[in-house]
């Protein structure tokens, strides 16, 4: 071990040096590992002193006296002896603040909303018309065309905007160039009404007085984090220069919609998106004198909004959209001939709020799509689409006619807009079966098994073995090497003749002929069963689904790097990815990471993969043949013969020696390469996308 | 608050990190009075095998009146930052798996702070890929930093993804805030200098260049000891294939492992390095520059199109010729190329901007830092080590690895 400095002092170490406290270690082991590798003081004497404090006053170069109070973090320090360059001869650090303004008054005085004071402003007009102030008051004609404000572009352009923590709006803007300092300043302020009284508009604190040169951060705390935010920029004198209306601040990135604007992002540059996408869902959300009504007159929540914001959600709501609560969860209005149904945990989106076009196309309802966005920090991760007309896939949301206008029908398509945005659960690992039955299965299955390595054939048995119970095992052994000391060992492992081998490359649906049971699980010996159950809820997928002809769950693989474990998640289904043009426009496929995109949940797939999957026997009687590794095939054969593949998130099971995921696979050929059957396949699978 | 104590924080996770912020640790120094700090990984001085830079930090550090904080999680971390506000700055932060470690600190940071990320250099994830970056990468990158300080406009910045392109801030390069050295170096120069990046993707992930590389470069040497000529080797700072590899060099040659901004590179008669960042530095510093580039021609150079591009050992010796005839012909070349380069290359203008961010970064974000508000959830930063949640790469690839702890 090193030696410590004879007169190292330790207490003063801890003292001097905070991370010390934080680093759990005593001051001498820390000073051991990290202190004297960098040069750290062991007792505080000859200690180094800041470059500011080793610079004299003489040598400054400007007057710290002369600078503003605000700017008083400034330290004009010049020709310290450092490694960079001098500061420019004409550079003048206060030149590029921003100033909030103190004085109370500076901040601004309420606006009250009226039809006189509207009238003329385009952004006031369309606050007034958006949150309903006076029905008769202003013509419902169309809004002023859309028009480049100042915020858009020039020195007040808004570069970014994002929220900091819950409510708090944090702006970037450009500020001058360098040519045009001196230009007019402006103030900048920020004006937000509470729900309760959205005719006021209350001035956001503080007001900001422009810099003459960029970049410029301001915050402003909002009163709330879904209501419109009105922008002011006013001249010196008061007068107001220009006005902007950012109508739903919360597509802004950190606001609970910004997966909503990520999803439909096609601007080059985010903030031209949200200018772009307010004004859209603006138009919309206002409508016309001719418009027809908002589609959505109701929403109905599986359970309360499990969210920090889920009170703003229920007043923006009521005071935008016009959706009272009409029972504990239920809410809705007059007008609108639909319902929005939402599960716990999940937001409606703007779009389908804003909507005056949602058909049906007769059928009796929609079911989604959604946007799954991270809980804790609201970053859109994924957007789904469910199966067109899958009633019973829970936590989907789904837009379905209201009482009075229901229609019925059969024939379903996809909702042209995302419905809602779903908060993601946290996600588990090695939560063994979630919510699976905690039994063994009640009826035998027959066990194809690829054997690679005896040891692990011989784990994967003992573990078959568990999950069936009393219910049996036929074991069927495809074997690459199909030697006598391989068949001795698996005689010790099963039993004499308590085996059968099948060849490495036999057709699938011949070994599902000859097998005895009605349901065989293909598994490789890399697979393991790190939780009894997860036979048992495969079975149960089988058994809830009648037309499943496979089920499978979510695999982790595993791999040792440097001495450590570390865990990828694998295969969980394949699902369409797009389309390939290698040949003839043809369907690619893909395996998106399903732990994160589809939580906990049980969802129809393109195809599973062969490693670990339940098979219905019947439904494999009514296929062609299939080899070994021909997974995508398989799974579109069961489609087409009228059943479905599912895999599940609710278990997990673990794939020793690592996985890499197919990506884009390029793909099945033969008959699929046809147009025609995708428009069979695609509306009764799960399509995913990955929003980043 | 105008007047509220602040600090600016520099992450330090890779090697080359301490030379990216130094110029912005001492600009922070001259220019504001708020606090610097440096949040060190444990990562960092795993890597820092040699101590090279460990060293250095520590001088900016005494310098400065720095703390250091090392840190092994996001958690530790942020008992840092907590009730503390200011600005991070980070020179690697994005969602690839070898940026984990920043790209945590940011994700898990009190609002009270501005989080900037740099690019740090010309070739940079994020900003401007090679072929090789996306192959290796992938092209989906993006930052958890909210501005992120570009070189060049984002029209410039071709892997700049649309989803971020309202963070960017066009600074020009960081590095040039540090005064050139000039005068003798710390060792003897001739000759010229070349620069080997072995464990750049750029040599593995279209084919293995290195030995080529490497091949030549001792053929080169061999010629130029005929004349009794030296040349100088710089290993990468994170790379350090030679001496990682102990690989033994010829007696002419000269290895040099300074920090950058200790190279006076205007003292070498010529650089040749494959395509890096150190390119931009030795143009930058008036020497005529070699591109090496694979015989094959498969490696991507294309961002450094224009510039005198070598391959094999008669290309080599060619250009040390004209180097010695006609210098100005690959001189002026390089000056073409850098009128070419949107970005703001005069020293000045790139400290005026860097300046102007600090400054209105420190003012323009109002609050107390203890007010409940300001704060994340200490619970989701702790919840990164408490291995019970499954810590996913955003990176594309698929060779990226998720690390599991007991």
């Amino acid at each position: 071990m090193t030696e410590l400095p004879d007169d190292f002092d330790p207490a003063w170490y801890a003292q001097r040096y905070p991370d010390v406290g934080l680093s759990g270690l005593s001051p001498q082991d820390h000073y051991r590992r990290f202190g004297r590798h960098f040069g750290r003081s062991a007792n505080g004497k000859g200690e180094r002193r800041s470059i500011a404090e080793r610079v004299p006053p003489e040598a400054q170069r400007s007057d710290p006296s002369s600078l503003p109070v605000a700017n008083a973090a400034v330290r004009p320090v010049a020709s310290a002896p450092v490694p960079i360059i001098d500061r420019p001869a004409n550079f003048d650090p206060t030149e590029g603040l921003a100033l909030p303004l103190e004085a109370p008054a500076a901040h601004g005085t309420p606006l009250q909303v009226s039809t006189q004071n509207a009238e003329g402003d385009p952004a006031l007009v369309a606050y007034y018309r958006l949150v309903r102030l006076d029905e008769t008051g202003l013509q419902k004609e169309a809004l002023a065309p859309f028009a480049v404000s100042p915020f858009q572009s020039g020195p007040t352009r808004i570069e970014n905007a994002w929220f900091v923590g819950r409510s708090r709006l944090r702006l970037m803007l450009a500020g001058h160039a360098p040519d045009q300092v001196g230009a007019e300043q402006l103030v900048l302020r920020a004006y937000q009404a509470k729900p309760s009284k959205p005719g006021e508009l209350l001035p956001l604190e503080p007001a900001l007085q422009l810099a003459p040169a960029g970049p410029v951060f301001h915050d402003f705390e909002l009163l709330q984090s879904l209501m419109p935010v009105l922008l002011e920029l006013s001249r010196a004198d008061g007068t107001v220069f220009a006005r902007a209306l950012m109508p739903f601040p919360s597509l802004l990135p950190g606001g609970l919609h910004n997966a909503e604007l990520k999803a439909l992002q096609t601007q080059a540059n985010p903030m031209d998106d949200f200018w772009s996408a307010s004004d859209v869902m603006l138009r919309e959300a206002v409508g016309g004198s001719d418009s027809a009504p908002r589609s959505v007159g109701g929403i109905s929540q599986e359970a309360e909004l499990d969210h920090p914001l889920a009170d703003e959600v229920n007043e923006w709501l009521t005071t935008v959209f016009a959706l009272e609560p009409s029972e504990k969860i239920g809410r809705g209005h007059k007008s609108g001939g639909f319902d929005l149904i939402l599960p716990a945990n999940a937001v409606p989106t703007i779009g389908i709020l804003v909507s005056r076009q949602i058909d049906l196309g007769g059928s009796p309802f929609l079911a989604g799509p959604y946007l799954l966005a991270e809980a804790e920090s609201l970053r859109p991760r994924w957007s789904i689409v469910p199966p067109v007309g899958e009633e019973r896939w829970k936590g989907v949301p789904v837009v379905r006619p209201r009482p009075a206008t229901a229609a019925s029908g059969s024939a379903g398509r996809p909702a042209p807009i995302h419905l809602a945005i779903v908060l993601q659960p946290p996600v588990a690992i090695g939560c063994g079966s979630g919510s699976a039955p905690e039994n063994s299965l009640d009826r035998p299955i027959s066990a194809l098994i690829e054997v690679a390595d005896v040891a692990q054939a011989r784990t994967t048995v003992r573990a078959l073995r568990d999950s069936a119970g009393n219910a049996g095992v036929e074991f069927l052994f495809r074997l690459r090497d199909d030697s006598p000391d391989l068949r001795a060992a698996l005689d010790g492992i099963c039993g004499v003749a308590a085996w059968s081998a099948v060849s490495w490359d036999a057709d699938l649906i011949e070994i599902a002929q000859s097998a005895r049971h009605d349901f065989i699980l293909t598994i490789g010996d890399r697979v393991r069963l790190d939780h009894p159950d997860v036979v048992a809820t495969l079975m149960a997928i089988l058994d809830e689904h009648p037309d499943a002809g496979s089920a499978s769950c979510a695999l982790l693989g595993e791999t040792i790097v440097k001495r450590q474990t570390v865990v990828t998640p694998a295969s969980g289904g394949l699902f369409p990815a797009g389309v390939s043009f290698a040949t003839s426009p043809r369907l690619s496929f893909w395996e998106p990471d399903v732990l994160e995109a589809l939580p906990q949940q049980t969802f129809p797939v393109a195809a599973n993969t062969m490693h670990l999957t339940l098979l219905r026997k019947e439904a494999l009687a009514k296929l062609p043949g299939v080899g070994r590794a021909d997974d995508i095939r398989l799974g579109l054969d069961l489609i087409e013969a009228g059943y479905r593949n599912w895999c599940t998130t609710k278990a997990t099971a673990t794939l020793t020696g690592g996985y890499v995921r197919r990506d884009s696979i390029d793909p099945v050929g033969g008959a699929y390469a046809e147009i025609g059957r995708w428009q069979e396949l695609l509306p009764r699978v799960a399509l995913v996308r990955q929003l980043y | 608050m105008a007047g509220e104590a602040k600090t600016v924080f520099f992450v330090i996770n890779l090697v080359q990190d301490v030379n990216i912020v130094r110029g912005l640790v001492y600009l922070t120094a001259r220019e504001t009075e708020a606090s610097i700090g440096f949040l060190v990984s444990q990562a960092f001085l795993k890597r820092d095998r040699l101590k090279i830079w460990q060293g250095e930090l520590a001088a900016m550090a005494a310098a400065t009146d720095a703390t250091i904080h090392i840190f092994g999680s996001a958690a530790e971390a942020y008992a840092v930052l907590e009730g503390k506000s200011g600005l991070i700055f980070a020179a690697s932060e994005s969602n690839l798996e070898a940026h984990r470690e920043t790209a945590e600190i940011f994700q898990t940071a009190p609002p009270s702070f501005l989080r900037v990320t740099l690019q740090h250099g010309l070739e940079c994830i994020g900003f401007l890929q090679s072929r090789e970056h996306v192959l290796s990468h992938g092209r989906n990158i993006s930052f958890n930093a909210e501005v992120v300080c570009g070189w060049a406009p984002a029209s410039a910045l071709t892997s700049l993804t649309a989803s971020q392109r309202s963070k960017l801030y066009v600074t020009g390069p960081p590095t040039l805030l540090l005064k050139p050295r000039s005068g003798s170096d710390l060792q003897a120069q001739s000759g010229g200098l070349v620069c080997e990046n072995m464990h750049s993707v750029r040599l593995r992930a279209s084919g293995d260049h290195k030995s080529s590389f490497m091949g030549i470069f001792f053929d080169f040497c061999a010629e130029m000891e005929k004349r009794s000529e030296m040349v100088t080797l710089r290993p990468h700072p994170g790379g350090q294939y030679v001496l990682k590899n102990k690989i033994s060099l010829p007696g002419n040659v000269r290895l040099n492992n300074r920090p950058i901004s200790d190279i006076n590179m205007r003292g070498y008669r010529f650089g040749i390095s494959a395509p890096s960042t150190v390119v931009f530095d030795m143009v930058l510093a008036g020497i005529p520059v070699g591109l090496w580039r694979d015989p094959g021609g498969v490696m991507d150079a294309s961002n450094y199109d224009g510039l005198t591009e070598i391959s094999t050992l008669d290309d080599w010796l060619a250009f040390e010729r004209d180097v010695r005839v006609r210098p100005q012909m690959i001189l002026d070349r390089q000056d073409r190329f850098l009128r070419r380069l949107a970005m703001p290359i005069d020293p000045e203008e790139v400290y005026r901007r860097f300046a102007r961010l600090i400054i209105a970064g420190l003012h323009g974000l109002h609050g107390n830092p203890a007010d409940p508000r300001w704060t994340t959830n200490p619970a989701a930063a702790s919840s990164w080590s408490d291995g019970k949640r499954i810590k996913r790469p955003a990176a594309l690839s698929d060779d990226v690895l998720v690390e599991v702890r007991a």
